[in-house]
């Protein structure tokens, strides 16, 4: 899959701007706080229909301005695609090929990219909630329906949590009020936790490859779903069942907490590094690795599963990473794709052989 | 800004706050108003003012009604066996347009959605089984929205009907009339295939 151009209006700090891209290498050199990071924020966009960093849109509008646009150029495989997503303050609207898709969740996904950035990191060394967002970014890059089926989880979730809130003003009701929410969230939720359960076994051997390419060790990766319930053999019907007999016995444990404390929204990923908890017990260095491992098996997975390789897109990572380690990560993260990298000096003679090197400075970019 | 008088203003800002209104079409419709002769713009008043006064809800099924109790519920030939229960009077003009459905209805008022503090005490679950304990019905037919608020509604109200020995059926959903396949997401297409009939 390949991004042949880009077309920002009021976005971030460019007011105008056209681009083409490379299909090999793409090198954005520039001083900091120019307007680097913000262009492949915008190629994430166009896939996610969000931001990487900024949780609220209106941060995306360039200041003083109603409304902002992307548009990107897309070649997959056959087909060439026109995605067009302006967003303001009366919503969003999006456009596929000059034509306005209704429900703008179907655009989501199309086109498919990894986002290598820095604060990748605390994926390894954040809360579980980072690593959550990990695997739901994960099932967005597969298409609209596995994201939708996490929105639908979340939506139930809130409903049912509202329930446990104030349970006790339902005092006998209780039951007959929690129960009707019970069956959907079990079926959402079974459905979340089945994705995320056949993900991980893939990615971690793919994570394990990665490590020991980069760092040439022998240490050995693991990285391994951790459910609030017994998930069983992985097929989405005994699942279900397994979360539903969860989620009775915990009756008194969710009143307790006021909260549902069964389901995927309490998961967490278990990465060990020759048997030691890569959260807390390896060199920050190492952390660092494993989270860009694990960005390469997010790539590799997606290809996996849909046939389609995403466009790597890496925000100021080589600057983390000493020299030797630079080439080797090169080398895996564009592998056999189209990458877009950011780099405040000019990375390796390697990585600007092939492609086209950008110069930005205050909002404007030349091609150098 | 203010590019208007304060009357007019005012009259934009009150048609801005109706349902699906944005500021443009609000001030479109005000623009059109005020173009409009001085009869008509008092007849459309009245028109406001009377439904305000004359229009309320039927007292059996809670649907719009002008008088005391509505025209399907006062109707003899409709079947009184079957009771139809929806979210909203809108849902029943819906099923009417079908012509599907000849039974009579219950109107809710809204799903249960406990995020916005509808529980179901805030909606007519009381008076719908003081209907059912008065006798005569044998289906309740859930007719409440296919998302979540509505899918749990009709849960909850299996429950409560059930133990009166009143069956109750849920309207299918599936693939709409007309439609393309290839277009329907896998929940949708799932449903279908769970409510698949013998040809």
């Amino acid at each position: 899959m390949i991004i042949t151009g880009l077309e920002l209006k009021n976005f971030r700090n460019y007011s105008h701007l056209e681009l083409e891209f490379s299909p090999d290498n793409n090198v954005v050199l520039g001083r900091n706080a120019q307007g680097k990071s913000n262009l492949l924020e915008a190629v994430y966009f166009l896939s996610h229909l969000r931001s990487n960093r900024a949780p609220r849109m209106r941060d995306l509008v360039l200041e003083g301005r109603e409304r902002a646009s992307v548009r990107g150029f897309i070649i997959d495989g056959e087909t060439r695609l026109n995605i067009h997503v302006s967003f303001g303050r009366q919503g969003k609207s999006v456009e596929v090929n000059g034509q306005k898709e209704g429900a703008p969740s179907r655009v989501r996904g199309l086109l498919k990219c990894v986002m290598f950035a820095p604060d990748d990191l605390y994926i390894i060394k954040g809360d579980p909630a980072r690593r959550r967002e990990f695997l739901d970014e994960t099932a967005e890059g597969l298409g609209p329906l596995a994201a939708k089926r996490v929105l639908q989880y979340k939506h139930v979730l809130r409903q049912r949590n509202a329930v446990l809130r104030s349970w006790e003003e339902h005092g006998a009701a209780l039951a007959s009020v929690i129960e009707p929410w019970n069956d959907a969230l079990v079926k959402a939720g079974a459905a979340v936790v089945a994705r995320r359960a056949g993900m991980l076994p893939v990615m971690e051997s793919r994570v394990d490859e990665a490590y020991r390419l980069i760092s040439g060790g022998e240490s050995e990766v693991r990285v391994r779903y951790r459910g609030t319930f017994e998930a069983g053999s992985g097929d989405e019907g005994e699942i279900e069942e397994q979360m539903r007999r969860a989620l009775e016995a915990s009756g008194n444990e969710e009143k307790r907490a006021r909260t549902t404390v069964v389901g995927p929204h309490r998961d967490d990923i278990e990465i060990t590094l020759g048997g030691r908890e890569a959260r807390f017990s390896v060199s920050q260095g190492e952390q660092r690795t494993l989270a860009f491992c694990l960005r390469v098996a997010q790539g590799r997975y997606l290809e996996g599963e849909t046939g389609k390789t995403p466009v790597t897109l890496l925000d100021d990572v080589l600057s983390e990473l000493d020299i030797d380690r630079r080439e080797k990560v090169l080398e895996l993260s564009g592998k056999g794709s189209q990458a877009i990298l950011t780099a405040t000096d000019a990375p390796l003679d390697a990585g600007e052989a092939k492609g086209k090197v950008f110069m930005v400075q205050r909002g404007k970019v030349t091609v150098v | 800004m203010t590019y208007y008088s304060g009357t007019l203003e005012n009259l934009i800002e009150r048609l801005c706050g109706l349902p699906g209104i944005g500021p443009k079409s609000a001030q479109r419709i005000a623009l059109y108003l005020l173009s409009l002769p001085r009869d008509e713009a008092v007849e459309l008043a009245k028109s406001i003012v009377d439904v305000k006064d004359r229009v309320r809800f039927c007292a059996t099924c809670f649907n719009i009604s002008e008088g005391e109790v509505c025209g399907i519920c006062s109707d003899e030939r409709r079947d009184t066996s079957v009771i139809c229960v929806v979210e909203e009077p809108r849902d029943v003009i819906a099923i009417e347009r079908s012509g599907a459905f000849r039974g009579r209805y219950h109107v809710l008022g809204g799903a249960i959605s406990p995020i916005d503090g509808v529980g179901p005490d805030e909606l007519r679950f009381t008076e719908l089984m003081a209907r059912l304990r008065g006798g005569g019905v044998s289906e309740i037919v859930a007719a409440t929205n296919p998302n979540a608020e509505g899918e749990a509604t009709a849960l909850y109200m299996a429950q409560l009907v059930r133990p009166l020995g009143i069956k109750v059926t849920r309207i299918a959903s599936g693939l709409p009339v007309g439609g393309d396949l290839e277009y329907a997401d896998e929940i949708t297409l799932g449903r279908a295939m769970e409510g698949r009939q013998e040809l």
